[in-house]
């Protein structure tokens, strides 16, 4: 019993890391139909700006600047890259791989494979019983939850977020009432590359972070977006913590050695029974 | 009187089709041109590059200044097109297709008034504001989809076959829509519609478009009776 709280609380946290990761993939590819496969290199870009600007100017200046970076690498990435391979599957397929490659290369020759740690989160908490769990992921939990609220919030009353949304269900209906969708376009990356930060921080505040922190994620967020139906918010959030939740028990309860395998094997049975995913409404069009 | 709305020798081409082959027209302010002819004739083409959806040759004047190249600086300057099939914003609430619209006047308009108004003319759509506009019957997203482009502060409406897939009495109040807010917003409208009936209940005049050049400029009152064009059958096979 005891060891169920922790269990599940572990998972929540991870299942809000996957949030953020997926939240980016479905958001990107909703605007753009670009699936950027160096998504989570924007998590590995966040956590090491956040590791060496927290090492020389402190946590609190960091937690901004590594926003910023990341934010900033996806808007660069976008303008001079990804911008012109919209509408061609093929080329932003490349484009994304090839990325994901040089940068992966690019974080083991500047930061070498050595793990790093960045500002911890000291101290532990008791939960029931013998169950202790440390604050960091506490912390984290509680970032994560609150970050994916302002964003589903954003994304319904402020004019980028409605324009996401609407560039993302129609992109011909949005052109025609004026919205510009590849400037719509940047604003995507833009959240996404926050948001995969926000995650590299999280990350770096509980574990020692590695150059291939970020692939590790990019592939449940992978899963998480595309179980919850590519596009869908509130799918990307609850397949997301029915995964972390998932890999915890699994973890706990079934076999440790299978954490990684747990996902895919749930994107299988509900790809089979939805095929277009958890929170798809794009076919229902009534005539 | 010189034209709102003139269009000189505008053509379409995609790739080594030509869509639409030096077309001229004007429309006075204020009134509804309707340009009908089979499908196929470029009348959708003709709509589009009007309000820079698709590129073209030749001049789109409004009030004699050139329409911007874009689509998004053409709706700037109060071009609109409301797409063929509606095109709604299925997964949007109705009230969020209706700010959509407003996109690109938010802050030079007062556009939460204008949706008031379009609220109090549809009574239907405002009592279902916060219904996602997929779960809409065909005839609600065809008022939606106007309204959506009404948002935008037209002067000049360009109206891809609002008819097409609709119940009889769907129609009637898409007509009845039509005309009030022509009179209220005193617009420009551009009709494609391949539907003459319906066409000739909006529009004084209609140019016949086949395969992309105006056969013929007529009055649309003679294309109420025995319709030119056969406007069933393609309506029919879309839905």
């Amino acid at each position: 019993m005891d060891a169920l709280v922790t269990t599940i609380l572990l998972g929540i946290m991870q299942g809000g890391l996957y949030t953020l990761v997926g939240l980016g993939v479905t958001l990107t590819f909703g605007v753009t139909h670009i699936l950027n496969f160096a998504h989570g290199e924007f998590i590995t870009v966040g956590a090491y700006a956040f590791v060496l600007f927290a090492g020389a100017l402190g946590a609190g200046l960091a937690l901004p600047l590594a926003l910023l970076v990341a934010g900033g690498v996806a808007a660069i990435l976008y303008v001079v890259g990804f911008r012109r391979t919209i509408g061609n599957h093929l080329q932003g397929l490349a484009f994304s791989l090839g990325l994901l490659l040089f940068a992966e290369a690019f974080f083991v020759r500047t930061f070498t494979a050595t793990p790093r740690s960045g500002p911890r989160i000291e101290g532990t908490v008791s939960l029931i019983g013998e169950e202790q769990l440390p604050v960091g992921r506490l912390v984290v939990i509680g970032v994560t939850i609150v970050v994916v609220v302002v964003t589903a919030f954003a994304m319904r009353r402020t004019w980028i977020g409605l324009a996401l949304r609407a560039c993302g269900d129609d992109e011909f209906a949005a052109s025609t009432v004026g919205l510009p969708a590849r400037r719509v376009g940047l604003y995507a990356f833009v959240v996404a590359g926050a948001l995969a930060a926000v995650a590299g921080i999280c990350i770096a505040l509980v574990v020692p972070i590695t150059p291939a922190t970020g692939l590790s994620f990019l592939l449940k967020g992978f899963v998480v977006a595309i179980i919850g139906g590519l596009g869908s918010i509130e799918g990307t959030f609850v397949a997301a913590m029915m995964l972390g939740l998932l890999e915890a028990l699994g973890t706990r309860y079934v076999e440790a050695g299978l954490t990684n395998a747990y996902g895919f094997v749930l994107m299988i049975v509900i790809l089979l029974v939805a095929p277009a995913g958890l929170f798809n409404r794009r076919q229902v069009r009534a005539g | 009187m010189t034209a709102q709305l003139e269009v000189r020798d505008l053509a379409v081409r995609y790739g080594q089709a030509l869509a639409v082959r030096g077309v001229s027209f004007g429309i006075e302010r204020g009134e509804t041109l309707a340009v009908v002819g089979a499908n196929g004739g470029g009348k959708s083409s003709l709509g589009k590059a009007v309000a820079r959806l698709v590129g073209s040759t030749g001049d789109v004047l409004l009030d004699g200044t050139p329409v911007p190249r874009t689509a998004v600086a053409a709706v700037g300057a109060g071009v609109v097109y409301v797409p063929e099939g509606r095109m709604v914003f299925t997964q949007l609430s109705v009230a969020d297709n209706l700010r959509a619209g407003a996109f690109s006047v938010r802050r030079k308009h007062d556009w939460e008034a204008r949706r008031a108004t379009l609220y109090e003319r549809l009574p239907r759509l405002a009592e279902r504001a916060s219904v996602r506009a997929g779960l809409l019957s065909g005839g609600e997203q065809q008022l939606l989809a106007i309204g959506r482009a009404l948002m935008a502060f037209p002067s000049v409406l360009v109206l891809d076959e609002p008819s097409l897939g609709l119940s009889p009495s769907a129609v009637v109040t898409v007509t009845d829509f039509l005309r009030e807010i022509q009179q209220e917003y005193d617009m420009t409208v551009l009709l494609l519609e391949q539907n003459a009936a319906f066409a000739a209940k909006l529009a004084r005049r209609a140019l016949v478009l086949e395969l992309g050049v105006v056969r013929e400029v007529v009055d649309a009152a003679t294309l109420a009776e025995p319709a030119p064009v056969p406007a069933d059958a393609e309506s029919a096979e879309r839905q």
